[in-house]
């Protein structure tokens, strides 16, 4: 039975997987040597290469964050602790302003396996070890302390949930699934962004950023003192955005704006008794756009002249002809009787002539472009509260308030929600025996929805509502493009996690635990996760772990109705809804996760790490492919694994390189899947050139991508992309940065929202100054 | 169930506890003015002495913060010495040469009244809260809840020198100040 197991594991690793052949060689390459390697007498007077590299970071700490660093760490938690069997990567606010982000989700192409890509209006996607291209649904994003996953669509927008860098003390990229503590939608990985006590932003400070093509960020943070224990801050953003090209060199009509303000608390209540409030609020407006070329469409397969048609292009009697773009069928190509075309009345002709800009690819030929456009507004407000202490019996515990309200408008598309969000969670750990830390917490949140649609104006002419309910057909002109199902508006989630953190032997460290949750989406779950690590002597740690991850449907996938475009039928000389449900039936993702990783550290100046994941998920909710399909969404066996390479080296004194490495597959019911690049690659150089003048140097690469669609299916190609930048600091506490971007070609793609967007746009070369007055 | 030998686990903990505490001496010393009369004649290095025994890596993490941050007292690049209690009449002609740090293992052969008399320039350190509510000394360090804490006397604000800046005074959320340090009854 044991020889059976292995033989399932062995195939299930490194056969099937063959990326795992190629870690596991290169493992065993590097690995040998280092094992081997002098141990290092870490019971007596001598520093190992990983305490040394610990105290590098220590002298960094100011007072009040050496007096809140927790000495025996809960795995998990603790992440820069060098023995967590994790893929870690921590983004200081530096790596923000050396480069000239504006946003900290740009900060994240350069974290391994993290794939972050621009869309229209700004939008930054950032996704992660997937074998979906749109997987910000897919891991869990927290900022500030608040969960920004919106239910409706199962995804946060990081350009909108940002903060000022001045107030950023670091974000934690947690790599897999950390299913025991952070539970149902950490599947790909955790974003945790940890913003600083009002005490350690005292005084003021300010970021400009200017871009020359128009593109202006400004924030201002002022933080002051109460009382001897009680500290503030206040601050504003206001980023306006210049109009972006399309790939085609249109106009790409997504200029906009957006502004931010948000305050937090700070007030030492005794002695290790702490109490925050924070909050914050937003407004965004910006354009997009809706993609209605295949929206209007004809039903061949009901035409006379179907047989024709079917003859003509070399196809079997009866074979089925799916709806083309009226444009299309009416182009000539088709021997479609004249007669067999809707009357111009019966569907607004002249308002979808009003929204025709030019033609757009359409298998073999071409179609009209329409496309509308619409106002997106992001509306959010929301408070957070936290009173945490540590018991004399050591028991460090935290209670977490957040109360939040957003407003979502998609204008382009007629659908609005507004969501209120009230949660409340209790987290805690304490030792209870020589070498165990358990960690624990419970949590209820509840969410409150009102949706509305509109009907958007070239749909509002009379259609066949549903045609499967023939012969009781109903007709409406209020069809929306997305309906939602009013009988879900309210929803519940109750959470328990349990850890045990394990020093097993000197040297090897486990954790132990799982998550328990009940909710109204999908009932109740436990998600189990082990994780351990080995450090055999000062220089190495090996580490491995399982977890069974859960992914909750988001409401769009289950409770809306998409409806896509309507059908001219001449055999019923109607137009007809084209609709597709979604599922009430879909149920969770279960996710077997399984990693390995490797983090060496000769000396106390150079880091490699090496991951690799194989991920094994059971009714993976997907897009539906086919028109044919009843629903929008369906749930598939998929399956994703790759692995990652990481090196953060300090060649001297004076430069530092780091880099990393990233190759991901994923397969869906056998099936290859290309929305996420195979390949991505970065190499980021700081070289401080004097004490206060800087060099920085970023090249990003990732492989070409595949944006599926209906009918005009994109691929973007792979990018190499070079980021030069110098920056100057006149005083101690002032910044100010030249930056090019994208220097190596004028423009590439990164990505679009299929379905919406009609093309992508264009990410060009640009050159920005940045101003940085710090605290 | 303990499965890992409680030394072992302690030790590991209490290297940790080690490296906290050298940072938050080197921050302390680059807080700390001295007086002119109160730093070693010109050409030789301001001297931060460890007395007694460390089995947890405290002089070696200190030593390498040193090196790394180019610890200076007066604007002088500084110099660390650990002596072991072996020979008392080395360690006291040391002290009596005028040192800037003085840092009291648990096991030192000397407490904090005889290095204050021998070296009037140091600032003492030690551990545990009574190091500085009972025994007089400057600062010390205590490892309670998870976390490892200063607690200052508030002498080392107060005198002209060696004197720590008042901006770790406004912390006093973060440190505990002891007011006045109160005598033993030995």
């Amino acid at each position: 039975m044991l020889s059976n197991l292995g033989k399932y594991l062995f195939k299930r690793f490194f056969i099937r997987l063959n990326i795992y052949i190629v870690l596991l060689v290169f493992i065993t390459i590097l690995a040998v040597p280092c094992l081997q390697a002098e141990k290092v007498d870490s019971n007596l007077s001598g520093l190992t290469p990983f305490e040394k590299a610990e105290l590098k970071k220590l002298i960094e700490l100011d007072f009040r964050s050496l007096s809140n660093l927790s000495i025996q760490g809960v795995l998990g938690y603790d992440q820069e602790y060098w023995a967590n069997p994790a893929s870690v990567h921590v983004i200081r606010p530096e790596d923000i302003t050396l480069f000239g982000y504006a946003n900290t989700v740009e900060a994240l192409r350069g974290v391994p396996g993290m794939h972050v890509s621009r869309g229209l209006s700004y939008d930054n996607f950032a996704a992660m070890r997937n074998f979906s291209g749109f997987s910000p649904q897919k891991f869990l994003g927290k900022i500030g302390g608040r969960e920004v996953s919106q239910l409706m669509l199962g995804s946060a927008n990081y350009s909108v949930d940002d903060y000022p860098i001045a107030v950023i003390d670091r974000i934690e990229v947690v790599r897999g699934p950390g299913a025991s503590i952070w539970g149902t939608n950490a599947v790909n990985g955790v974003i945790n962004l940890v913003t600083k006590h009002s005490g350690d932003t005292q005084g003021d400070s300010v970021r400009l950023l200017a871009q020359d093509d128009g593109t202006f960020m400004g924030d201002y943070v002022h933080g002051g003192q109460v009382s001897e224990d009680s500290f503030y801050r206040v601050w504003i953003r206001d980023q306006e955005y210049a109009e972006g090209s399309l790939d085609s060199g249109r106009a790409a009509r997504d200029d906009g704006y957006l502004r931010k303000i948000g305050f937090r608390f700070d007030k030492e209540l005794g002695s290790d008794l702490n109490f925050y409030v924070a909050g914050g609020g937003a407004i965004r407006r910006l354009e997009h756009t809706l993609d209605l070329s295949n929206r209007l469409l004809f039903d061949l397969d009901g035409s006379t002249a179907a047989p024709a048609i079917r003859l003509g292009q070399g196809l079997p009697a009866g074979y089925y002809l799916p709806p083309v773009p009226l444009s299309f069928a009416s182009s000539g190509l088709f021997p479609i009787p004249i007669g067999e075309f809707p009357p111009d009345a019966s569907y607004s002709k002249a308002s979808w002539d009003s929204i025709s800009n030019g033609s757009v690819p359409y298998p073999n030929g071409s179609t009209t472009r329409l496309e509308r456009y619409g106002i997106m507004t992001n509306d959010s407000g929301h408070i957070v509260s936290k009173l945490e202490g540590i018991t004399d019996f050591d028991l460090e515990w935290g209670l977490t308030t957040t109360v939040e309200q957003t407003d979502i408008n998609m204008g382009h598309l007629g659908f609005e929600w507004k969501q209120n969000l009230y949660d409340l969670s209790l987290e805690a750990n304490r030792p209870w025996a020589s070498g165990h830390r358990l960690s624990f917490g419970l949590g209820f949140r509840r969410t409150d929805l009102k949706v509305n649609s509109k009907v958007l104006e070239p749909f509002a002419f009379n259609s066949i509502e549903d045609l499967s309910v023939f012969p009781a057909l109903t007709f409406s002109d209020s069809i929306p493009v997305l309906d939602y199902d009013q009988g879900f508006r309210s929803f519940d989630q109750f959470t328990a996690y349990l850890q045990d953190s394990i020093n097993l032997t000197e040297n090897i460290v486990l954790s132990l635990g799982s998550k328990f949750e009940k909710n109204d989406l999908t009932g109740s779950g436990i998600q189990p996760g082990l994780r351990g690590s080995w450090n055999p002597n000062g220089s190495n740690v090996f580490w491995l772990g399982y977890s069974k991850a859960h992914r909750q449907p988001s409401l769009r996938e289950r409770y809306t109705t998409l409806n896509a475009g309507r059908v001219w039928s001449p055999s019923l000389n109607r137009w007809v809804n084209l609709g597709f449900e979604g599922d009430e039936s879909l149920d969770r993702e279960e996710i077997d996760a399984y990693e390995i990783g490797w983090r060496n550290r000769p000396n106390e100046n150079f880091l490699l790490e090496l991951s690799s994941y194989y991920y094994d998920s059971k009714d993976a909710v997907l897009a539906a492919t086919s028109l044919t399909s009843v629903n929008a969404y369906e749930a598939k066996d998929a399956k994703s694994y790759g692995g990652e390479l990481s090196i953060d080296w300090e060649v001297s004194q004076f430069w530092r390189l780091r880099g990393g490495y990233s190759l991901a597959r994923g397969e869906v019911e056998g099936e290859r899947n290309f929305d996420f690049p195979e390949q991505t690659a970065s190499l980021r150089s700081i070289f401080n050139y004097s004490d206060n003048l800087t060099f920085t140097q970023s090249l990003f690469y990732a492989d070409e991508t595949q944006i599926p669609s209906d009918y005009n299916p994109i691929t973007i190609p792979s990018h190499l992309r070079l980021d030069l930048g110098l920056v100057w600091r006149p005083r101690e506490d002032w910044e100010i940065g030249l930056f090019g971007r994208d220097l190596l070609e004028p423009y590439h793609l990164e990505t679009m929202y299929p379905g919406v967007d009609v093309e992508p746009a264009r990410v060009e070369r640009t050159f920005l100054l940045t101003l940085y007055k710090k605290f | 169930m303990s499965i890992m030998s409680p030394q072992v686990f302690a030790q590991d903990l209490e290297r940790r506890e080690a490296r906290v505490q050298a940072t938050y001496l080197t921050h302390l010393i680059n807080f700390t003015r001295w007086r002119q009369d109160h730093l070693p004649s010109k050409g030789i290095a301001p001297e931060i002495l460890v007395i007694g025994s460390d089995r947890n890596g405290f002089v070696a993490s200190l030593k390498y913060l040193i090196s790394q941050s180019n610890l200076e007292i007066g604007g002088v690049a500084s110099k660390l010495t650990h002596l072991k209690n072996a020979s008392s009449g080395n360690l006291l002609a040391k002290l009596k040469k005028g040192m800037q740090v003085v840092f009291l293992m648990p096991d030192s052969s000397l407490d904090v009244t005889t290095v204050r008399e021998l070296s009037p320039s140091a600032v003492i350190f030690g551990f545990g809260r009574e190091f500085v509510t009972k025994m007089g000394g400057d600062v010390s360090f205590v490892s309670s809840r998870n976390r490892v804490k200063l607690v200052l006397s508030v002498e080392y604000f107060r005198r002209t020198s060696p004197k720590l800046s008042a901006k770790i005074a406004n912390l006093k959320s973060v440190v505990e100040i002891i007011r006045k340090p109160r005598k033993t009854s030995e």
